[in-house]
């Protein structure tokens, strides 16, 4: 087989037996593999531990999950394609790029689906389960030949592979084991070392029967042995010598992890997708560390949990999804106007109502900040990484406590269940800080002793001698009194807002990447990060002057954005949420829904801040950025 | 400091509660140094800590100075408060330097047994002072010169009850002749617990004027026995004896039932005595007849055949004559 590739040389092989065969060595720095089956055929677990043992090798990772929208969607259709993209490459990755160079896929139909996304590359190499196109059933077989059909203008090199054959000679049910027989062939081609996968393989599945694992790896050796006997190709990735070390997490475990970092003791939650994992991840781990996860019965009781445990002197947080922190509104409120230390968890799905539930988006941002009736200021802020995931709630336990706020932490559903490798964090002592202090409350303390040009007043823990007192989620004075004067309330809203206000002075003046004046600047916050920079960076390889802005503080808004838009002749917004295309029936300047960055930086600054936004439940990319960037260039459309 | 393996093996069989005695020092200098780094006057330490509290995520977004500057003032302390708290640090740095010789006391010829343990928990309560130092000045509620009285000595009968529940457990190297364990009862509270080494002989039953239902009171040759007392969780003393003496455990951890609570593993064989330091024949006789009138309230029945009829534990007025001359047959010697 020959595929199209920047470097490619050949080197002969041994095969079984005397003779030997050529083998095509594909060299590249940056290359993206997708294995994509029926939902429940173990796609995810392959991928998982392929994306694993490649960090580990070395090599920059970033994988994200492709997951169908119901659990159990019919088989054999496009609408079950399950699976992950995991892009390798010699340098970081920040983003799961354009499209998929390899593709591995367990039927035509779940192909198919990522043929219409336009999910795979013009020349994609793709290693295909054979046992379809002569199936028995005669739908089958015409169903085969009509997606080979619609597939056929591409310029994709098919492999056909017997999966199920093979994997026969080991399991009854080869549904249960295809995932390992595609892990061993992947592991041949990519040259990973067999016994990393074996140990992972182990980890995963220590709690189920030698039996289970034995057969895993029995299943693993088999698939190995079929591609080292009949692919002719190699995909060698360089890489770099990591001078520090490495771990490799997804999103959620890193929430999990960076929570223990910073002494949280206690996650109060009820499951919803995406967020769940990150307790499933902690819950396995806390109580080592003297803290616990609580199931509550709903997500307002988990919310409530998590208040009282702040209340009484605990560090708290709680992590949900958008229907959840629907849910959890009014509770939230109520930690805001008792000025109880909380970090709330948003990993954002696809919005409104149920939605998209294992799919991403960026729809939270406006509901995270001014989802409360009445004025309810608090903290929003957003990691762009699973890195920033795990040193994130460090941050957020102490403008929480020094604050006495609620602050919310806004990941998705890419970064949550993602993976990538990045620095083992240097823990720090500090991170967890000291609890907080029982000592005897000094006498006159009030529980709201505000002080009057900062907003901020001194914790006080009702455990703590003198320490006692009553909250309320009523509009209340500095010693937590019911107000019944109209000055109270007045006073209690602006006590709220100027700690805010405070806040807001430490933060510093965001950099822009790329220089600080030219024709177009791109702003993103969270996830969207490395696939906006990528994207810019080729813009201006191609001469375009063009900048970009990731915001991390979304309320309050960093400093100084004013001043960094007036350089730049146009400012463009990329967001995963909503907004009109202007060039839509009956969309005018005047009633266009705008991405929701979009909407809150025209209100902040009163620039004129256009937006490009998608909502295709999957992580934008860079090369469709790119072409928006080309779009939105002021002085006309360079292409 | 006389060499001896039963004091190593004594501090490793009380490790528990030595780790946790030292744990409880290193947390609250932990403590005490982040609250001088929040509270003391190097206004780069205290940005500097606030920079690590807020973490790598806030390098480039949080100006670390600014959001400093909003708190160091919160709570003004006064220089002398400062310096007390210092001093507090100084107390608790010293006593955490020495290692687990802070647990050990070497009992002299001749000196007395309570009043060098006596000592030995004052200096190490000297730890509890700090720390009571400390959280008081926080508030400026500790009285004029208190602190030096707290820092220089916190006796024993001034712990407090939570105090008294993270004792630290203490291994005394003892010459039997200044075996008078009577005296160590005041100490018998809360979670302390003491080992007694005993060099050379000693009066067969040493402790047994320490046995109350709530004590846990042993005597031993193995020092592999010590994880009974170690594994108890109220005060407790043991004391590795020579094979003269008696062995036996009260354990009240083994069952509500008396008699569940004493084990005689074995007595003297030789039930001939001479005065050992000041303790005559017939104090030990008494003492002896003691633990015998305990086991037979009890109901207890020795472990290992007894070798002596008691004759406190009979109740043939025959054998309580023979008892009872036997127990005066050294007059002369007593002291």
């Amino acid at each position: 087989m020959t595929a199209t590739t920047p470097a490619s040389e050949t080197e002969a092989l041994p095969d079984k037996g005397a003779k030997k065969r050529d083998i095509e060595i594909i060299r590249v720095k940056d290359y993206t593999t997708e294995v994509v089956t029926d939902s429940g055929e173990g796609a995810q677990k392959c991928s998982q531990i392929f994306a694993s043992v490649s960090a580990k090798s070395g090599n920059g990772v970033w994988s994200v999950e492709i997951i169908p929208a119901e659990i159990q969607p019919p088989a054999r259709t496009p609408a079950s394609a399950s699976g992950n993209r995991i892009r390798i490459a010699t340098e970081a990755v920040t983003n799961w790029g354009d499209s998929a160079n390899l593709v591995m896929a367990f039927n035509e139909q779940v192909l198919l689906a990522r043929h219409r996304m336009d999910a795979l590359a013009e020349d994609a190499v793709i290693l295909i389960e054979d046992m379809w196109k002569n199936h028995d059933d005669p739908d089958i077989r015409k169903e085969w030949e009509e997606a080979m059909e619609e597939m056929s203008h591409r310029s994709y090199q098919f492999v056909l592979v017997p999966m199920e054959e093979e994997c026969l000679k080991i399991v009854e049910n080869p549904r249960k084991g295809k995932n390992m027989f595609a892990l061993g062939i992947l592991a041949w081609i990519y040259s990973r070392d067999l016994a990393k996968i074996r140990e992972i393989i182990a980890e995963l599945f220590k709690r189920k029967s030698k039996e289970i694992y034995d057969n895993n790896v029995a299943l693993l050796d088999l698939g190995y042995k079929w591609a080292d006997e009949n692919l002719d190709f190699k995909i060698d990735i360089p890489t770099i010598e990591s001078e520090v070390p490495r771990v490799v997490m997804n999103g959620n475990q890193a929430i999990g992890f960076g929570a223990i970092a910073a002494g949280m003791e206690l996650c109060s939650m009820y499951p919803i997708t995406p967020a769940t994992s990150a307790s499933h991840h902690l819950g396995d781990i806390i109580e080592k560390f003297g803290g616990i996860v609580h199931q509550a019965e709903d997500e307002i009781a988990a919310v409530g949990v998590a208040i009282g445990a702040s209340f009484a002197g605990k560090v708290a947080f709680t992590i949900t999804s958008g229907p959840g922190l629907a849910l959890k509104t009014e509770f939230i409120g109520l930690a805001i106007m008792t000025e109880m230390p909380l970090v709330v968890v948003d990993v954002q799905r696809g919005g409104p109502a149920t939605g998209l539930p294992t799919k991403v988006e960026q729809g939270d941002l406006l509901a995270s900040i001014f989802g409360q009736p009445g004025d309810a200021p608090h903290v929003v802020f957003a990691p762009a990484t699973m890195e920033e995931c795990f040193l994130c709630m460090t941050t957020a336990r102490r403008i929480a406590e020094a604050f006495r706020c609620v602050v919310m932490v806004l990941t998705d559903a890419n970064l949550a269940t993602g993976q990538q490798p990045f620095p083992r964090p240097d823990l720090k002592s500090e991170w967890m800080a000291a609890p907080p202090d029982l000592m005897a409350v000094p006498e006159g303390t009030l529980p709201y002793d505000w002080d009057s040009q900062l907003g901020l007043s001194q914790r006080v823990i009702p455990g703590q001698p003198g320490g006692m007192h009553v909250v309320t989620g009523l509009s209340h004075d500095e010693n937590s009194k019911i107000g019944y004067s109209p000055e109270v309330h007045e006073r209690g809203c602006q006590m709220r807002a100027r700690k805010m206000a405070v806040f807001q002075q430490t933060l510093k003046r965001p950099e822009v990447h790329g220089d600080d004046s030219g024709d177009l600047l791109v702003v993103g916050w969270g996830s969207t990060w490395g696939a906006i920079e990528e994207a810019v960076d080729r813009a201006r390889d191609d001469g375009l002057k063009v900048s970009s802005l990731q915001l991390r503080f979304l309320s309050p808004l960093e400093p100084g954005l004013k001043d960094i838009f007036s350089k730049f002749k146009k400012v463009m917004t990329v967001e995963i949420s909503y907004s009109d295309d202007p060039n839509d029936p009956f969309i005018t300047d005047e009633n266009r829904r705008r991405g929701q960055l979009s909407w809150l930086l025209r209100a902040q600054t009163l620039v004129d801040v256009d937006c490009w936004t998608r909502v295709p439940g999957q992580p934008l990319r860079p090369m469709n950025i790119l072409q928006a960037i080309r779009d939105h260039m002021p002085n006309g459309v360079k292409k | 400091m006389p060499s001896d393996e039963r004091i190593e093996s004594a501090l490793e069989a009380l490790s528990g509660q030595t780790k946790s005695f030292r744990s409880a020092l290193a947390n609250t200098i932990e403590q005490i140094r982040n609250f001088q780094a929040s509270h003391g006057s190097a206004t780069e330490g205290k940005v500097a800590r606030m920079k690590e509290e807020l973490g790598p995520f806030a390098t480039g977004l949080i100006d670390a100075d600014k959001f400093s500057a909003l708190f160091a003032d919160s709570l003004k302390l006064d220089t002398l408060t400062l310096e007390t708290i210092d001093k507090a640090l100084q107390t608790l740095t010293e006593l955490a330097a020495r290692g687990d010789k802070l647990f050990v006391v070497d009992v002299a010829h001749g000196e007395s047994l309570r009043d060098r343990v006596a000592a030995a928990l004052e200096d190490l309560g000297r730890a509890f002072g700090a720390a009571r130092v400390f959280e008081m000045s926080k508030f400026g509620r500790f009285p004029d010169n208190e602190h030096a009285r707290s820092l220089g000595s916190f006796p024993f009968h001034r712990w407090s009850r939570g105090e008294r529940r993270m004792a630290p457990p203490l291994v005394v190297s003892v010459e039997g002749c200044d075996l008078r364990a009577a005296g160590l009862a005041e100490f018998m509270d809360g979670l302390e617990k003491l080992v007694l080494v005993v060099r050379d002989e000693s009066t067969p039953v040493p402790l047994v004027r320490l046995i109350t239902p709530g004590t846990f009171v042993q005597q031993t040759v193995d020092p592999a026995d010590l994880n009974r007392l170690a594994s108890w969780s109220g005060p407790g003393i043991a004391a590795l004896v020579p094979e003269s003496a008696a062995r036996f455990v009260h354990d009240p951890g083994a069952g509500a039932d008396a008699g569940a609570r004493l084990t005689i593993d074995s007595l003297p064989e030789d039930r001939r005595r001479k005065p050992v330091g000041g303790v005559s024949v017939s104090q030990q006789s008494e003492e002896l007849l003691q633990l015998e009138s305990l086991a037979g309230q009890m109901g207890v029945k020795p472990a290992a055949e007894p070798v002596v009829a008691g004759a406190a534990a009979s109740s043939d007025p025959v054998d309580k004559l023979a008892a009872w001359l036997l127990s005066q047959a050294d007059l002369k010697n007593v002291g």
